[in-house]
């Protein structure tokens, strides 16, 4: 949707972003927390990114605001990580054979899960696999979405995505079934 | 039967024919390594789907509050800063041709390069708070564009680490011209006909700091 930002106020302006961003606030904030580890880290993500996108909604010349809000999303996440140094890239190969031991998890252990140990699982993937499951899993992009956003082909999203669901199931057996 | 992660990856993604998917169909009914596979896949996208949840009261509220305190860049400050750049950028330049007359050296029919690529990184860097200082030496007859932020630059596009251990320098190529972004306690972006390698040495020996 394209605005006529001309001669807007303040609280117009204000008020114009919400109108824009406002249905995509909530798969924002999920995202936000499949990216990083902590809820606070994700509290801190979602406001930065938004802040951002205010700051820089003047210059926005619409177009696919949902895409926007994630890069700008994705250009801060790596912008904390850099400053903060740290965080290990972990193997995933190595995670894979570890935890291949073919166990599963019912229905109503997966209910139980706690959601910090999905969230830990998820901050173990590497960060490619990491941002495309939780852009196609919780944001609900396509994967030909993911892959314009992330200018890669779309058959490498599919195979990150696929890498990272069974990462996932397989690291959560590995912690359900490990008390 | 191909149990390559690719065809499954397709399979999964429904990108398969229909005849390729009833094959497929029968082939997981035999085999347990890709029947593991596809219930792995639907189990890891049932964790991560789980994670979902509404946006909190308290979550928008505080949004809110942040975006009324927050001061939009409006189109007139947004304006001064591109001002600010281009004035900068006449000086450099202002400079440059000054230095082909007096020296004629020969360097300098691509040395705005650099300068278009410095000023394009920093007017595209929405997380920026202020504008950077720019300036433009020249070493080993070459034009060095060196901006200098209070506030960490935006990772450009397709930048790759640098390999010089820092999880803070970047590098990418823009046009036939090198760049390094530096994200430390003070914040450097340099651009250069020169060599990366050669840009990381000056920047080590202080020479662009």
């Amino acid at each position: 949707m394209r605005v006529d930002r001309r001669r807007r106020g303040p609280s117009d302006e204000h008020r114009a972003f919400l109108d824009e961003v406002d249905s995509h606030l909530e798969a924002l904030r999920n995202i936000a927390g499949g990216l990083v580890r902590s809820q606070h880290q994700a509290e801190d993500l979602f406001q930065d990114t938004c802040l951002r996108a205010y700051a820089g909604f003047a210059r926005w010349r619409g177009g696919d605001v949902r895409s926007w809000l994630v890069a700008i999303m994705m250009n801060s996440m790596r912008m904390n990580l850099r400053r903060a140094k740290s965080r290990p890239v972990e193997k995933i190969d190595e995670r894979v054979e570890q935890l291949c031991d073919g166990r599963s998890v019912e229905a109503t252990v997966l209910a139980a899960i706690d959601r910090d140990v999905i969230v830990a699982a998820l901050g173990e993937l590497p960060e490619l696999a990491r941002i495309c499951v939780v852009l196609t899993d919780l944001g609900g992009f396509t994967t030909q979405e993911v892959a314009d956003l992330l200018d890669c082909p779309r058959g490498t999203v599919l195979a990150r995505v696929h890498r990272a669901r069974r990462t996932m199931a397989q690291v959560i057996d590995h912690k359900v079934g490990t008390p | 039967m191909n149990h390559d992660e690719t065809h499954l990856a397709a399979y999964i993604a429904g990108d398969l024919s229909g005849t390729e998917e009833d094959a497929f169909d029968v082939h997981l009914l035999d085999c347990a390594t890709c029947s593991r596979a596809v219930d792995e896949d639907h189990r890891g996208h049932r964790l991560v789907a789980a994670l979902r949840a509404p946006l909190a009261d308290n979550t928008r509220v505080r949004l809110e509050s942040a975006l009324l305190a927050a001061r939009p860049l409006s189109r007139v400050e947004f304006g001064r800063k591109v001002l600010l750049v281009a004035a900068v950028l006449v000086i450099i330049v202002g400079v440059g041709v000054g230095s082909v007359r007096l020296w004629g050296h020969q360097n300098s029919p691509s040395a705005s390069t650099p300068i278009a690529v410095v000023t394009d990184l920093i007017v595209s860097d929405s997380g920026l708070e202020a504008a950077p200082t720019v300036q433009s030496v020249t070493i080993d007859g070459v034009t060095v564009v060196v901006a200098r932020s209070a506030t960490a630059f935006a990772m450009p596009t397709n930048s790759r680490p640098a390999e010089n251990g820092s999880v803070d320098t970047w590098l990418v190529e823009r046009d036939g011209v090198n760049v390094v972004c530096i994200n430390g306690d003070h914040p450097l972006l340099v651009a250069s006909l020169l060599e990366p390698q050669r840009l990381l040495d000056l920047i080590a020996e202080g020479e662009l700091r």
